[in-house]
C-alpha cells in the first residue's frame, strides 16, 4: 500500500499525537508499505515556528516538511475571539477565522497535496483539532482518494472535535480512528454510522520498557528504598492534576509519613507557583524534564503513578506504567475510564477530588499485594492489546477495509448475493 | 458472482456454505489448507501468494475464511486482499487470540459469548460481529447478513445488543418493572422476565423480602459495633475529611498572583510596569479588602478545624461506651 499520513508535528516535536502517528508509520513501513508523512517544520504548536529541514527519511518513512505561518499574538488574538463568537452563535462566518487562527497554515503541503495524491492508496489525517486536517480533507476529496482520520477527540473539550468544519471531516470521512471506547461512543453519538468507526488507542513496544531492579532504581534517583513511592508523570501543567495529587500527598504524608511523591515532566510557570507555595517539604521531589533512561527508572522506582488529568485523549502514560507491573490512578473521565478498568488494573477518581486519590492510595499501601496485583494485570492487557504491532493491525486492517468498502461502492449494485 | 470460501480442512459449515452459495446461482471455490497438492499446479501447498493470484480469487467479489483455534498459511492471504468482501467465520474457533479479526470486513461467531469474549480481547467493532443461527435459520441468516455487508448497509443493533448486563428494580406498589436489558439478542428477554418476576413473587408469597430476624435484637442496636469494615469506612471518611480540611486551611490566605511575560527583551519592562500599576492601584484600596477575606477564611477554616476535633472526641466517647456495652452484656450473658 501506498499510505500518506498528513499530521500537525512529527517527532522529534512531543507530543502523543506525535508519537502515535510516528509509531504508526515505522511500524507499516516496516512491514513493506510505503509511508510518506507531510507535516509542518516546527516543534512547538504555540508558535508553528518553522525550526526543522524539508525532509528527513527515518526508519522507512518519507517525512516532508512544510513551511507554515507562525502563530503570533495576533494569530492568538483572532483565534480567540473567533471561538469565542462561534460558542456563542454557531455561525459558519467564524470558521474561516478559526482555521486561520488554528494552524499550522502550510500553502506548500496543500499545493504538494493536490498535486501529489493521486499517488497515494489512502490518505490518513491525524489530529481533528488542527487545520491541516481541514486542507488535507479537501485535497483528498478533490483527487478523489479514501480518507481515514484519527480526531484524538478531547471529550470534554468541544474546541477539538466540534467547531462546523471538524464536525464535516468527521461525517465526511471514509473511516474514523478513536483512541478509546469512550471516543467511539462520543462519535457514535455524534452521528457517524458505526461501521465507519474503529477504535485502535496507542501501543508500546515492548523492549523498550524492561523490568528494571526496583532497589537500584531508587538508589540512583536518590528515593528512600522503604519508601511508597507515588509517581506523577507528564507536563506539570494544572488540566493534568498535578496540585490535586500534591495536596492528597501531603495528606497522606501526616498518616503514612514513608509516602514520598516523585514529579517528572516539564515545569511550567504553574508548576514553579505550586512547588514555591509548599517550598522544602520533605517527601516531595521534583526531577523535571528528564531523559528516557531517567524516566523508565523513576517507572520501575514507583510503586503506582497517579495522573488526573482533565485533558487526556488517551493517556500512554497509564500503558507505559502497566508495562513495567505498576498500577494506576486516572481521571474518571469519558475517554480514560474506557481505558483504566476500575478495580482491576487500576482506580479511576473525579476530576479535583484529593480525597478519591487519599482513600485509592490507602488501599494500596494496606495491601501491596493489591497492588501489585492490579499492575500485573495492566501489564497483561498492554501486552496482549496495545503494542504498537496489535495497533498497526487494526490501523491495517481499517485501510484494508476502507479500500474494499470504496471499491465496492464503485461496483455499486453489480455484486449481490441475491442478484 | 464468484465466492471464495477458504478453510485449514473440510467441515460441515464450509460444505453448507458452498451449497448454499452455488445453490442461489454463484460461482464458489473451496479452497483447503490441506488439499493444497490439488490447487496448485506445481504440485506444492498454495501459499498466500500464489493464491492471490488465481484468477477466481482476483474477481471475487465474497470471501469466506474459517479460522479453527490456530492460525494457518492461506489466512495470512486475508491481510492483503484490497477488493470484495471479507467475512471471517470464527464459528468453530475456542481461542481467538491469533484470529486476524482486524483485517475482516464482518465476523461471524457462534453465540452471545463469543462475541463478547471478541470484543474484549480485541476492542473490534461490536457492528461488525454478527452472530449467525445454528438451526433451519442459518443459510437465511447468513445470505442476509453478507448481503447487507456488501451494500455497504450498517446493521443497527438494539438497545439490547449495545448494553451489558441485566438490571432490574421493583417498583413500590409492588410491580415489577420492565428494566431488563440484555446483551445478547439470542437471549428471549421476555421469557427471562418472566422468569425472574415469577421467583420474586414466589418468595415475597413464602414471605421472604421481610425483615431478617437474625438481624434484629441487641446488635441491629449497636451500629457502632459492626466490625472492622465500617470502623475502616469511618477512617476513609474521616482521612478525606481531613485532607478537605487542609486545603480549606492551606487556600484560606489570598495569594496575589504572580505576573510573568514570555516576550522576549521588552518583557521584563512590561513586568515592571504592570507591577507597579499594580502597586499603584491595589495597596491602599484591593489589599484591604483581601485582609477582611483572608481574616475570614482563617476563621472558617479554624472553626471547622474546631468540629473535627469535637467529632474526633465524640467518636473516642462513643468508642469508650461501646466498650462498656459490651462488658455489661458479658456480664448479663446476653449474646
Amino acid at each position: 500500500m501506498h499510505v500518506l499520513h498528513v499530521t500537525h508535528q512529527y517527532p522529534p516535536a512531543i507530543g502523543g499525537s506525535e508519537r502515535y502517528i510516528a509509531d504508526l508509520s515505522e511500524e507499516l513501513a516496516a512491514r513493506g508499505h510505503q509511508v510518506d508523512v507531510f507535516t509542518s517544520r516546527s516543534l512547538d504548536y504555540h508558535t508553528w515556528k518553522s525550526e526543522l529541514g524539508p525532509y528527513e527519511h527515518v526508519n522507512g518513512v518519507n517525512v516532508y516538511r512544510f513551511r507554515s505561518m507562525r502563530r503570533t499574538w495576533f494569530v492568538w488574538r483572532v483565534l480567540r475571539w473567533s471561538l469565542g463568537h462561534y460558542w456563542k452563535t454557531h455561525s459558519r462566518w467564524a470558521e474561516p477565522f478559526i482555521l486561520f487562527g488554528g494552524g499550522p497554515l502550510c500553502p506548500g503541503m496543500f499545493a504538494s497535496l493536490l498535486s501529489r495524491l493521486p499517488r497515494y492508496d489512502l490518505v490518513h489525517l491525524n489530529c481533528l483539532v488542527y487545520s491541516h486536517v481541514i486542507y488535507g480533507y479537501l485535497a483528498a476529496r478533490w483527487r478523489n482518494v479514501p480518507v481515514v482520520v484519527t480526531p484524538h477527540a478531547h471529550i470534554g473539550q468541544e474546541a477539538t472535535y466540534g467547531v462546523g468544519f471538524q464536525l464535516d471531516v468527521l461525517r465526511g470521512s471514509d473511516h474514523v480512528v478513536a483512541d478509546t471506547e469512550g471516543e467511539r461512543d462520543f462519535m457514535l453519538r455524534l452521528g457517524l454510522d458505526p461501521w465507519r468507526v474503529t477504535t485502535a488507542g496507542s501501543g508500546l513496544l515492548p523492549e523498550l520498557y524492561p523490568t528494571r531492579d526496583a532497589l537500584a532504581c531508587r538508589r540512583r534517583l536518590a528515593l528512600p528504598e522503604n519508601a511508597f513511592v507515588v509517581l506523577f508523570l507528564g507536563r506539570q501543567v494544572e488540566y493534568k492534576g498535578l496540585g490535586t495529587v500534591l495536596r492528597a500527598c501531603l495528606a497522606l504524608q501526616k498518616h503514612y509519613p514513608h509516602l514520598v511523591l516523585l514529579v517528572v515532566g516539564p515545569e511550567t510557570d504553574y508548576s514553579r507557583q505550586l512547588f514555591a507555595r509548599h517550598a522544602g517539604l520533605p517527601g516531595v521531589i521534583n526531577l523535571g524534564a528528564v531523559s528516557d533512561d531517567v524516566r523508565l527508572d523513576a517507572l520501575n522506582a514507583c510503586d503506582c503513578l497517579v495522573l488526573p488529568s482533565a485533558g487526556e485523549a488517551f493517556g500512554i502514560v497509564f500503558l507505559e506504567a502497566w508495562i513495567v507491573g505498576k498500577p494506576v490512578i486516572g481521571p474518571h473521565t469519558a475517554a480514560v475510564a474506557t481505558l483504566i478498568r476500575n478495580g482491576q488494573d487500576g482506580w479511576l477518581v473525579p476530576l479535583n477530588d484529593p480525597g478519591a486519590i487519599v482513600t485509592a492510595l490507602k488501599r494500596w499501601m494496606d495491601s501491596p499485594a493489591l497492588a501489585r496485583q492490579m499492575g500485573e494485570a495492566g501489564r497483561r492487557r498492554v501486552l496482549y492489546r496495545y503494542t504498537r504491532a496489535r495497533i498497526a493491525d487494526v490501523v491495517e486492517g481499517v485501510y484494508l477495509q476502507t479500500l474494499r468498502a470504496r471499491r465496492r461502492a464503485q461496483n455499486g449494485q453489480r455484486d449481490s448475493l441475491c442478484a | 458472482m464468484r465466492v471464495t470460501i477458504v478453510a485449514p480442512a473440510e467441515n460441515e459449515r464450509s460444505a453448507r456454505q458452498c451449497r448454499l452459495f452455488t445453490a442461489c446461482g454463484h460461482t464458489c471455490l473451496l479452497y483447503l489448507q490441506e488439499q493444497s497438492p490439488a490447487q496448485s499446479s506445481a504440485g506444492t501447498a498454495l501459499t498466500p501468494a500464489a493464491f492471490l493470484a488465481l484468477d477466481h480469487v482476483q474477481g471475487t467479489a465474497l470471501f469466506l475464511f474459517h479460522y479453527v483455534d490456530k492460525p494457518y498459511a492461506l489466512l495470512e492471504a486475508m491481510c492483503h486482499l484490497r477488493r470484495g468482501l471479507v467475512a471471517l467465520d470464527l464459528c468453530g474457533a475456542a481461542t481467538l487470540e491469533q484470529a486476524p479479526v482486524h483485517y475482516a470486513d464482518l465476523v461471524l461467531v457462534a453465540d452471545a459469548a463469543q462475541k463478547y469474549g471478541l470484543r474484549e480481547a480485541t476492542g473490534y467493532v461490536p457492528e461488525r460481529i454478527r452472530i449467525l443461527p445454528t438451526g433451519q435459520d442459518y443459510e437465511q441468516a447468513l445470505e442476509e447478513m453478507l448481503e447487507q455487508a456488501m451494500r455497504g448497509i450498517s446493521p443497527q443493533l438494539s438497545e439490547a445488543e449495545t448494553t451489558m448486563g441485566v438490571g432490574l428494580s421493583i417498583l413500590p406498589d409492588g410491580e415489577l418493572a420492565t428494566t431488563l436489558l440484555i446483551r445478547d439478542p439470542a437471549l428471549d428477554r421476555a421469557a427471562i422476565l418472566k422468569r425472574v418476576c415469577q421467583g420474586i413473587q414466589d418468595r415475597l408469597a413464602a414471605g421472604g423480602y421481610g425483615p431478617d430476624v437474625a438481624t434484629l435484637g441487641p446488635e441491629a442496636l449497636r451500629p457502632g459495633l459492626s466490625g472492622d469494615e465500617d470502623a475502616d469506612q469511618i477512617d476513609t471518611l474521616l482521612l478525606r475529611f481531613q485532607v478537605a480540611l487542609d486545603e480549606l486551611a492551606a487556600r484560606s490566605r489570598l495569594h496575589e498572583p504572580v505576573f510573568h511575560s514570555d516576550v522576549p527583551v521588552v518583557g521584563p519592562l512590561i513586568v515592571a510596569v504592570r507591577r507597579f500599576w499594580n502597586w499603584m492601584s491595589t495597596k491602599w484600596y484591593v489589599r484591604g479588602w483581601m485582609a477582611q477575606q483572608a481574616d475570614f477564611n482563617a476563621q472558617v477554616a479554624d472553626v471547622v478545624s474546631q468540629l473535627l476535633q469535637i467529632q474526633e472526641s465524640n467518636e473516642q466517647r462513643i468508642h469508650e461506651l461501646e466498650l462498656r456495652l459490651a462488658q455489661l452484656e458479658d456480664k448479663e450473658g446476653t449474646p
